[in-house]
């Protein structure tokens, strides 16, 4: 079943184009990455899939919704759709005044409309699957930058979304704290929710992704199975951008 | 030549009760107020409640209070000619109204200082823009906005004694009579502003701290 069609998609910011005609149908259960040089349109992407960003033309379906340009940001609509669809960010964006463990619990109480023990009951399962069961009561600014970004996934997860959309969740993070968070991502995988991520791990997208789509200058040029995407790219794009991410 | 008795203090000590008064009264309306403005003006989907409330922000900050007061009260008589006006009632209702328009722009100015990431993490997760500015960004902005807050209520302290203008007998209206009546007006003029400050004092120390404390805060954020 696919949870995720997008038809054509133009996006553009003011004159700049940056999505030019993106077509892409996710299945339900796939761990798709998206890899490709900067500003070439994955993070817009994903977060018109989110309706952070709204398109100019073509169109997405996104868990059987469609999403238009009419529709307001905070409609009830949007707002269904967004608590089966998680989303994780590069700069992590916890509430700074919250513990980790309010921040996760505070999506169910508030959306899920869940009593405090509830939520604070599925809030703590959540961070031990991110392996933090022992930091609930620490504040963001007490916690390193891959324990920040595994709380972030924590708070999504407690939401037991359907898709899980990831923004360069490691771009911001030193590069020994980007492992945690890597086998946090691949225990996500495992759990058969949809994913899909932005990301310059190459490794883990070999390993752990069912598909790999190639961004280039607000297109897709490349879509098919990791190994071979990385191994054998067929546009000379694809191979100069792997060839130095290598 | 009067000297100053248990008389005189006892009016004295009404007219603080009559500042304290307005003092609070003043400040919690024009708190609820403000945060209505606040929200109103940072709101940039809804042009018509901005602009509204911008234009209100401007408006009142762009007039002296003393004379707002008495536009207060004298429009007020005028409208209602018949009824004598209690001076307290209008005067309390000038004074929210000035004190929101102050308090909202502070507000303002804390929720757009809470970075736009804020929100879309809350909107991520399936919040309304009610419940976001509810659970993540007024709490956020009221942190941020303490110690301005507290800078206005020390100001705000000190303009209830504008009330002069229309004999409402605060302790400045207080202390200026039994000023006259006593011929001391150094010793209890002094006395009324010794009771300023000391009400001022604490507040002040108290935002000094606060203002530190946000410092640090914010430093080890980021």
């Amino acid at each position: 079943m696919i949870i995720v069609k997008l038809k054509d998609v133009h996006k553009y910011f003011g004159s700049l184009h940056v999505l030019k005609g993106i077509s892409l149908s996710v299945n339900e259960k796939e761990s798709v990455v998206i890899m490709g040089p900067s500003g070439s349109g994955k993070s817009t992407m994903l977060r018109c899939i989110n309706h952070l960003e709204t398109i100019n033309s073509g169109s997405i379906e996104v868990d059987g919704e469609l999403l238009t340009s009419e529709i307001t940001q905070h409609s009830a609509s949007i707002r269904k759709l967004r608590e089966r669809i998680g989303f994780v960010f590069q700069g992590f964006n916890l509430f700074p005044n919250l513990t980790a463990l309010e921040n996760v619990s505070i999506g169910l109480k508030v959306v899920k409309k869940m009593d405090k023990q509830q939520a604070e009951e599925i809030a703590m399962n959540s961070l031990e699957q991110v392996g933090l069961k022992d930091k609930p009561s620490s504040y963001p600014d007490q916690l390193s930058g891959g324990q920040q970004q595994r709380v972030a996934i924590a708070r999504s997860l407690a939401m037991q979304p359907r898709l899980m959309l990831l923004d360069e969740i490691t771009s911001a993070l030193d590069p020994e704290l980007i492992k945690g968070v890597l086998e946090t991502l691949e225990r996500v995988n495992e759990l058969g929710i949809t994913t899909i991520i932005v990301t310059h791990e190459m490794n883990f997208a070999e390993k752990s992704a069912d598909r790999i789509c190639f961004f280039y200058n607000g297109k897709i040029l490349e879509d098919g199975n990791p190994k071979e995407i990385i191994e054998h790219p067929k546009s000379i794009e694809a191979k100069n951008f792997f060839h130095a991410l290598k | 030549m009067n000297s100053i008795g248990i008389n005189e203090l006892r009016y004295m000590l009404q007219g603080l009760s009559m500042t304290l008064r307005l003092w609070v009264v003043s400040f919690f309306f024009g708190m609820i107020m403000g945060i209505i403005l606040g929200i109103a003006k940072s709101n940039h989907k809804i042009k018509v409640f901005r602009w509204i409330a911008a234009a209100y922000i401007d408006m009142i900050r762009g007039i002296p209070l003393i004379v707002f007061i008495l536009v207060g009260y004298f429009g007020a008589n005028y409208l209602g000619s018949d009824i004598d006006l209690p001076r307290f009632g209008v005067a309390s209702a000038v004074l929210s109204l000035y004190s929101a328009a102050y308090l909202g722009e502070i507000f303002r100015s804390g929720i757009e200082s809470v970075h736009k990431n804020q929100w879309e993490a809350a909107s991520a997760l399936g919040f309304s823009y009610v419940q976001s500015l509810r659970y993540v960004i007024i709490p956020q902005a009221i942190r941020i906005t303490i110690p301005s807050t507290i800078g206005f209520l020390i100001g705000l302290l000190k303009g209830t004694s504008m009330v002069i203008v229309i004999s409402l007998t605060d302790l400045t209206t207080a202390s200026r009579r039994i000023a006259e009546h006593t011929r001391m007006p150094f010793l209890v003029l002094g006395l009324a502003a010794m009771v300023y400050f000391v009400l001022n004092y604490p507040l002040t120390k108290l935002g000094e701290k606060l203002e530190e404390k946000y410092k640090i805060k914010k430093g080890s954020l980021t």
